[in-house]
């Protein structure tokens, strides 16, 4: 019976010593006598007018037409490399943006090199600064860069603003380094396309602590078991104990990104945006315009102009029930033999193509311009 | 509420379609019927069913039918195998080894509905933004809900000469995951819920297998129940059911199935079991390209194991080494031949210009690693692979268990090699490979890891007591 408690109890003070070494802080050097203290940026943007202001204690920035905000460094006393944390306060609209932290680095005798630093999702945004920004000397055009996450293209009316009640840059007598792993662990990571790929490569710094810790704990519990020899369900539970508490960042997440979907997908569309639900349309009026909207047919072709992208495939998605493609040159639609019944369509930037063509009397025998407006210009020949 | 009722009705289909099959082969043949328990029966029901649906299609696809015909023929044949399974269960009693209602198995099957019901919650109203899914799966079953499920596919510069050909740049891509979804056009264009539903259907009783399986093993409630949480919250194939629609998990399910069913045929060697995982085998090439590389390493595994005694397996060990250095010091073959190249050096292979494949060195183990270890949970995993590989060479285990560890060692080190060697580095390198394919074995890895606990426990268990 006490080999059991003994055995938990070793496992438990064991893991708790692993935790605390692996999420001690690494001190910086400072060469200042005095501690430092934080540099508040949240004022110190270059912003247009009427874009960031502030109410009931939160600066709010208002995003349409705004995706970076520059830092100058003139107003702060230090450089910023002493200064190994960027928090952001009550970060609201977290879920809505993705935040970089972008800077231009000379070093000696090297070419300038791009800085960029993917920012924490969450409430209480604590980012440790990774190792280039703290070695640099020179910094130079520091600017934090705003991504809208509307990868997934369902935007709302709200989802063009973020707050926050500061920006600070701290060192690391500032910053509880609990607070900050928990900041990190519980980020949020909204569902995109390359979801089916990969899961989360941002901010892993805080899971890949957590990992190190569960590690080491799984080996110690073998250890403590194969010498203790409890009863084998302790080593279950403890395995079982370690899978929950790895699962807890993603669980967190998977709360987080169920209801982001619930909000951000409400009325439930086939579509898979708002972009494509003006493919859809568009579809639609070119199958009034070909006049082959109830009949489907193999024998009349209809051509996507250019590569291969989102818009390019959505609509040829919508234009199934005819014989559609999208092929990556003109002249191949042009070059087919006269008396086959074929479409042209060309998005922008192509419909240009259009205007100019049409000018030549040769093509414009056999080619019949149906419809040319600044969404796309169909053709037949 | 229509999503719901199709896919109860699509898996009843399945179901029927599988066991009616079985039967009906079992009696052709003569051979004896293998009972099952209830939910073994359905569960490979359904999984048999999946095959045998995409079989007839392909089948059907030959005979250049309409649509219509199609789906009258499909439903005559399902009509069929209800009526004979129908005909069967009347005239034997029953046609599953009958158990009473199992508390434990209860509490197993209300687990996995409650994860489903947590994936549903996360992924009902999100739109179908599986990349692949709309614009290779789902879009040549639109086509050929439109054009007829004859229809030839080709290539862009063929479709610009052919006339009556339709262009789908997947052409080369096998058939089967489309025509499992196929049918589901005639209810909405989108398919996404009813992918939804059907996948959390087919994982949902995969996972049901597993546990069955490890019951067999003498796993207690708590090791199945764990084995259910980790298989629901394993974050990348979490991520295949909420965004349902790809082929991976698809293949994941079958080879874990013919793990599973080399494990039955195992404990009763029937020929019924025997036909089972030949079903199985001949899917995998059905579902994706890569399914031919998991077929051939699975026929290598079950050759290797099965017909060879260790002192004849070293020698052909040997013999494979000594081939492998003598090709490597003499710097391969390569042959003009009338019908093309036929290169084998360690430069590239080519053959005939039908196949071809360059090697060159890439490292890869950036992405490795942050494949494997930095995504969650699955990390996890991965910490018990020292303690599975120690398994494996230190313990004995039974032939249908040697087949599945060769499998899956010879089938991981085959893919890593791959992404080191071949230009599928670049795959490996921007994500879109790497954790998919490792997807595939995941399943199958997930089990072997809980074989060795169970096995551990048991052990542990059966020693204490002493």
């Amino acid at each position: 019976m006490h080999r059991q408690i003994i055995y938990w109890i070793l496992f438990i003070v064991m893991s708790l010593l692993t935790a605390f070494i692996v999420t001690r802080q690494q001190s910086v050097q400072s060469d200042l006598s005095q501690p430092l203290s934080p540099i508040n940026v949240t004022t110190s943007f270059e912003v247009l007018p009427g874009l960031y202001y502030q109410s009931n204690g939160l600066f709010h920035l208002d995003l349409s037409g705004i995706n970076h905000l520059s830092l100058p460094l003139k107003k702060w006393p230090l450089t910023p490399s002493q200064y190994a944390y960027l928090v952001i306060k009550d970060f609201h609209g977290y879920q809505r943006v993705h935040l970089y932290l972008t800077a231009e680095i000379e070093s000696e005798g090297q070419a300038t090199t791009s800085y960029r630093q993917k920012l924490v999702n969450n409430a209480n945004s604590i980012n440790t600064l990774d190792s280039v920004w703290l070695k640099t000397e020179n910094l130079s055009d520091v600017r934090l860069v705003i991504e809208k996450n509307d990868a997934l293209g369902f935007s709302q009316s709200t989802d063009n603003q973020i707050g926050w009640s500061s920006i600070q840059f701290m060192s690391d007598d500032m910053v509880s380094s609990t607070q900050q792993i928990t900041a990190g662990l519980l980020s949020f990571n909204p569902l995109s396309y390359a979801s089916i790929n990969i899961y989360n490569l941002d901010n892993n710094a805080s899971f890949q602590k957590l990992l190190t810790v569960i590690a080491v704990s799984l080996f110690i519990m073998v250890v403590l078991y194969l010498m203790l020899k409890p009863k084998a369900g302790h080593l279950m539970a403890g395995v079982v104990l370690l899978w929950l508490l790895a699962s807890i960042p993603y669980g967190f997440n998977f709360i987080h990104q169920s209801q982001f979907n619930e909000q951000r997908f409400a009325e439930n569309s086939p579509f898979l945006n708002q972009t494509d639900r003006l493919l859809f349309a568009m579809a639609d009026e070119i199958q009034n315009m070909i006049g082959q909207h109830a009949t489907p047919t193999k024998e009349t072709k209809i051509m996507i102009m250019g590569g291969d992208d989102f818009s390019k495939k959505r609509l040829n998605f919508h234009l199934l029930n005819h014989n559609t493609g999208i092929i990556g040159d003109i002249e191949s639609w042009q070059q087919r033999p006269a008396e086959s019944d074929s479409y042209a369509i060309l998005l922008p930037p192509f419909n240009e193509l259009c205007d100019t063509e049409a000018t030549t009397p040769a093509t414009n025998s056999i080619e019949n311009r149906l419809k040319n407006t600044t969404r796309y210009c169909l053709k037949h020949r | 509420m229509k999503t719901l009722f199709f896919i109860f009705a699509y898996t009843l289909y399945f179901m029927s379609l599988g066991i009616g099959f079985r039967l009906a082969v079992i009696k052709f043949m003569g051979i004896d019927l293998h009972k099952r328990r209830l939910s073994n029966l359905l569960a490979h029901g359904l999984f048999t069913g999946l095959l045998i649906h995409v079989l007839i299609l392909n089948l059907l696809q030959l005979s250049g039918s309409h649509n219509a015909l199609v789906l009258s023929v499909m439903a005559l044949i399902f009509l069929a195998c209800v009526i004979y399974t129908f005909y069967v269960t009347v005239k034997s009693g029953t046609i599953h080894n009958s158990t009473r209602i199992n508390h434990q198995q209860v509490i197993t099957i209300t687990a996995i509905m409650l994860a489903s019901g947590v994936m549903i919650y996360n992924s009902y109203y999100v739109p179908n933004l599986a990349w692949d899914t709309w614009t290779v799966w789902v879009a040549r079953a639109k086509q050929w809900y439109f054009h007829g499920l004859s229809v030839n596919f080709v290539q862009p510069h063929e479709w610009l000469k052919l006339n009556e050909s339709l262009l789908n740049l997947s052409s080369h891509y096998p058939d089967g995951l489309s025509l499992i979804i196929y049918p589901m056009l005639y209810v909405s264009d989108t398919a996404k819920p009813m992918l939804l539903g059907l996948y959390l259907v087919i994982y949902g009783f995969l996972v049901l297998l597993m546990c069955n399986r490890l019951q067999k093993l003498q796993a207690p409630l708590t090791t199945r129940l764990f084995l259910v949480l980790v298989m629901y919250s394993t974050p990348l194939m979490v991520n295949h059911l909420l965004l349902p629609g790809y082929a991976d998990l698809i293949m994941a399910v079958y080879i874990l199935l013919i793990m599973l069913s080399l494990l039955d045929y195992n404990d009763m060697p029937k020929p019924a079991l025997r036909l089972v995982i030949i079903a199985y085998a001949l899917m995998l090439p059905m579902i994706k390209l890569e399914g031919w590389v998991w077929l051939m390493v699975f026929v290598f595994s079950h050759t290797f194991i099965m017909w060879f005694n260790i002192r004849q397996r070293l020698l052909i060990l040997s013999v494979m080494a000594a081939v492998f250095v003598l090709w490597w010091l003499t710097g391969g073959i390569s042959w003009d031949t009338p019908f093309g190249p036929l290169i084998i050096t360690p430069q590239e292979i080519n053959l005939l210009n039908k196949a071809y494949v360059s090697f060159a060195f890439t490292d890869v183990s950036g992405a490795l690693i942050a494949g494997l270890l930095w995504q969650f949970n699955w990390s996890l995993l991965w910490l018990g692979l020292p303690f599975l590989v120690v398994y494996m060479v230190a313990f004995k285990h039974n032939k249908a268990q040697q087949v599945s560890h060769l499998f899956f060692g010879l089938a991981l080190a085959l893919i890593i090699s791959l992404f080191y060697l071949t230009p599928a580095a670049k795959y490996a390198l921007d994500f879109t490979a790497i954790n998919r394919v490792i997807l595939q074995l995941m399943p199958c890895y997930i089990f072997l890891l809980f074989s060795l606990l169970t096995v551990f426990i048991n052990k542990a268990g059966s020693s204490s007591s002493d």
